[in-house]
């Protein structure tokens, strides 16, 4: 008996021994580190472009997914090095300043099944609005997203849905969940970043126009919005983020962000 | 000062007394937790609750950040009907096995099957909600054609049910082995079938049970978040329809909470505090059902036993009552949930065990490659510490209720009752506490040491209650034998009775590390979700596996990486529910000897 006690006894130093060892393991190599958080739908260019520049620099760079809502109170409250936003600041977020990183346009995706191509800007409001099927097609319902998302926020302006989603609209936390729930019924309809969009929806046009980099650019596709750079007002970067900041914003960058179907701005 | 007080000072200060006291502020510890996360969680949701008024944030059916209205009245409808739903499917089920797992069940699948419902227990909430929305929403669309792709009351209903059976069925497969012999031999002497007796007889015998068994069940449905907020489809509306999105209190709390303006906190805090009083209702209404059933009669104590079955029941096999119409309904019950937790296991392995490579696992992870390798360290960091937390305070507390307190004094029942009500309270409350409390509060910021400290305190009540049980079974006379040698106290608990009492500290460890394994709603909210890289200390942001799976599922690009990650969290659940068997067997083997 005696035996199987000091057995599990020393088997529990063991794991407890481990489990610091771990923690200090880690400690080892200290590189400087950039901490960015925000939106969603701008997470993963900012993950493209922290791997680019990790390649050439010594330095580790965290993404924090959450949302723009976040992003920008996080940057408020000195919480991260800089935040991201897919949305214009507002007025009433202050101690802030914003600097463009790039356009986004927001695409409306239905199932890969559903035969529609083409909506309506009315249409879609109404059904976001008061849950009004969209006539002549199979889609009956509309997936949003959550309050503090700026996608939301952006598609709100644009289409100037102002009270809110009717009773009918479910509303999901990530961008992801939007595409998974559309995968998985032909009756709905919900919208993302383009750069988010991934061959296993069809994105629809709009009014006739298609969500494409060229019309996005040229404005005729009505739905974008700027991917955005949260800075605190007054503050100045840490040295480490100072020089990913310079790289985001420079020329090798953009290219990045152009092969990932955003649309520079430079 | 004269010898006298010298030498009772000396007294009073002893090596006896100091520890007595340290093993009463450890037990006291518990209700210390419970005051101040309800406290701390009234202090912060004041600011709503002022600013707002009590009446017109209860009553209210309009939540919304731009008006800065909120209202929770719609939340707390939607909470009601799936609880509600939930309870009826999934208590219905739960009863029906149980009776089948105690009275109908072959021998030897009866370790198989208490296997099965303790693992159904044991898959992280978030691995129900991956399965519900990838499998079960197509599924219920495929059949019904809703309106929409699937959310509402209907999906969460059945999710939901599948996870609380566990609960009602292992309380209530206790209470029924617990009810006496006799009852059983008395209804077949006066004639009664098998299932006769078991339905009319020993079925109500055990009602006051099964009845704390479904309030512990409504208590888990309540608190349901991660599984719940992916399914439910967070509408505006109101739950009325199969297919209707709507919000309960939990998935509220968990989808808003991003967007922090200081009122919309405060107000979804408050949330989480109204959630907090209608766990802590339940857990008034489940002491006074304890009470009632303990004036059973004290005669017929004999519980039931294997042998008993066997021999009695033989020769009274005879059909053709109602009774053997449920007798039918428990054995396709049974195995319908045997199906499911068959199903839901490999379904996640099968589409996650493609997209294993030892590279995802273990390779070298950046912003290009997020591998599992932070995700191995940050657990078994979490695991570590709070472990080391907990497991002090926790035996610490054990030791004091059975060795040092007064069987049936007033201190010992309140204890007790403040670690039921740390046991009950659901981890989105752990966790939203840990925001405020840990995180905001004490500036500690989304870290390792916010989300260990949190976690200590959700494993605490496991580590007293499993303790306390083993150390009530070690013989008094061990005790006696100790103190008749010239041991004191203290040696006679560390030499003699904690070693006798290894079983079940390390059983509440292996419970303990699965509770960690599978927690994700409190940790999002302390420790945050940062998986690229290895944590380099207790200061940093870190995501554990659960919190990885609902990570790799939101950012929509990493589906295949969210069932890899997920099928690794059931092979953990898994090997642990095999260790605890394990150790059970080890031990009772040795007793044996």
């Amino acid at each position: 008996m005696k035996k199987l006690t000091k057995i599990l006894m020393s088997a529990l130093c063991i794991a407890a021994i481990g489990s610091s060892m771990a923690a200090l393991g880690g400690c080892g190599s200290k590189k400087e580190s950039i901490t960015v958080s925000g939106s969603s739908s701008v997470t993963p260019i900012m993950e493209k472009l922290a791997a680019e520049y990790e390649k050439t620099h010594d330095v580790r760079i965290t993404v924090n997914m959450s949302s723009s809502g976040s992003g920008i109170s996080d940057t408020q409250n000195g919480l991260n090095d800089f935040g991201m936003s897919s949305r214009e600041l507002k007025s009433s977020e202050t101690g802030v300043i914003g600097t463009t990183l790039c356009m986004d346009g927001i695409a409306l995706i239905v199932n890969k099944d559903c035969s529609v191509t083409d909506v309506s800007k009315t249409d879609v409001k109404a059904l976001y609005e008061s849950g009004t099927a969209i006539p002549d097609t199979t889609i009956t319902a509309a997936i949003g997203r959550d309050a503090s998302s700026g996608t939301r926020t952006a598609f709100d302006e644009l289409l100037k849905i102002e009270n809110g989603y009717a009773t009918s609209v479910a509303t999901l936390a990530e961008t992801g969940n939007v595409i998974e729930a559309i995968q998985g019924s032909t009756n709905s309809i919900g919208y993302i970043s383009y750069g988010s969009l991934k061959s296993t929806v069809k994105a629809v046009s709009l009014d006739g126009v298609s969500c494409t980099v060229e019309n996005i650019m040229n404005n005729t596709y009505a739905l974008q919005r700027p991917f955005v750079i949260v800075l605190k007002e007054n503050g100045t970067l840490s040295a480490a983020a100072q020089g990913f900041y310079d790289y985001i914003m420079s020329a090798e960058a953009q290219a990045v962000i152009t092969g990932a179907n955003y649309i520079s701005v430079k | 000062m004269t010898t006298l007080t010298k030498i009772k000072t000396a007294k009073f200060f002893s090596k006896e007394n100091i520890a007595k006291a340290i093993f009463i502020a450890l037990a006291a510890f518990s209700i210390l937790a419970v005051f101040t996360i309800i406290g701390y969680l009234l202090y912060a949701s004041i600011p709503a609750f002022r600013d707002i008024g009590f009446f017109k944030f209860i009553f209210g059916s309009e939540w919304s950040a731009k008006s800065e209205t909120f209202g929770i009245w719609r939340m707390i409808v939607g909470t009601f009907f799936l609880t509600v739903c939930a309870v009826l499917l999934g208590g219905t089920l739960a009863v029906f096995t149980a009776i089948w797992l105690v009275f109908y069940c072959p021998k030897r699948l009866k370790k198989i099957y208490t296997q099965i419902v303790n693992l159904l227990a044991g898959i992280p909430s978030i691995v129900y909600g991956l399965f519900g929305y990838k499998f079960l929403m197509p599924l219920l669309v495929d059949i019904f054609h809703p309106k929409n792709a699937g959310f509402g009351l209907l999906a969460c209903t059945l999710i939901l049910s599948v996870m609380i059976l566990p609960t009602i069925t292992s309380i209530t497969k206790n209470s029924l082995e617990a009810v006496p012999m006799h009852y059983y031999e008395g209804a077949l002497a006066l004639g009664c079938s098998k299932n006769q007796a078991v339905w009319k007889v020993l079925l109500p015998a055990a009602k006051s049970g099964i009845i704390s068994a479904i309030i512990l069940g409504i208590g888990r449905a309540i608190g349901e978040t991660m599984a719940v907020q992916m399914i439910v489809g967070n509408g505006s509306g109101y739950p009325f329809g199969a297919f209707v999105p709507f919000t309960t209190l939990t998935s509220n709390i968990v989808q808003n909470w991003g967007y922090a303006t200081p009122s919309e906190q405060s107000a979804l805090i408050a949330d989480g505090f109204v959630l907090l009083i209608f766990i802590l209702i339940l857990n008034l209404c489940l002491m006074a059902v304890k009470k009632d059933s303990k004036g059973g009669n004290k005669f017929f104590s004999r519980r039931l036993k294997e042998s008993d079955q066997k021999d009695t029941l033989k020769s009274y096999r005879r059909t053709g009552s109602a009774c053997d119409a449920l007798w039918i309904i428990s054995w396709v019950i049974s195995l319908l949930v045997a199906f499911v937790l068959a199903f839901i296991v490999i379904f996640v392995f099968v589409k996650g065990f493609p997209h294993l490579s030892i590279d995802f696992m273990f390779g070298e992870s950046g912003n290009a490659h997020t591998t599992l390798a932070p995700a191995f360290v940050s657990t078994i960091m979490l695991i570590g510490l709070a472990l080391l937390l907990a497991l002090p305070l926790g035996v610490g507390a054990a030791i004091f209720l059975n060795e040092y307190a007064k069987k049936g004094s007033i201190f010992v029942k309140v204890i007790r009752l403040f670690v039921d009500t740390l046991a009950g309270i659901p981890s989105i409350i752990f966790g939203l506490f840990g925001m405020v409390f840990f995180v905001i509060g004490m500036k500690m910021g989304y870290s390792l040491w916010a989300g260990s400290i949190t976690l200590a305190l959700i494993i605490l009540p496991t580590i007293i209650r499993s303790t306390e049980q083993s150390l009530s079974e070690v013989p008094d006379s061990m005790r006696e034998a100790s103190y008749a040698l010239g041991a004191g106290k203290l040696r006679t608990i560390f030499v003699v009775v904690l070693p006798q009492a290894i079983t079940g500290i390390i059983t509440s460890i292996i419970l303990s590390i699965g509770r960690i394994v599978n927690e994700s709603a409190a940790l999002i909210f302390t420790v945050g979700s940062a998986s690229t890289f290895i944590p380099q200390g207790y200061g940093d942001s870190a995501a554990s596996f659960a919190v990885l799976v609902w990570k790799f599922m939101s950012n929509g690009l990493q589906v295949n990486e969210a069932y890899a990650t997920a099928s690794i969290l059931l092979i953990f659940v898994i090997i642990l529910n095999l260790l605890i068997s394990l150790v059970e067997w080890l031990f009772n083997r040795r007793k044996k000897i």
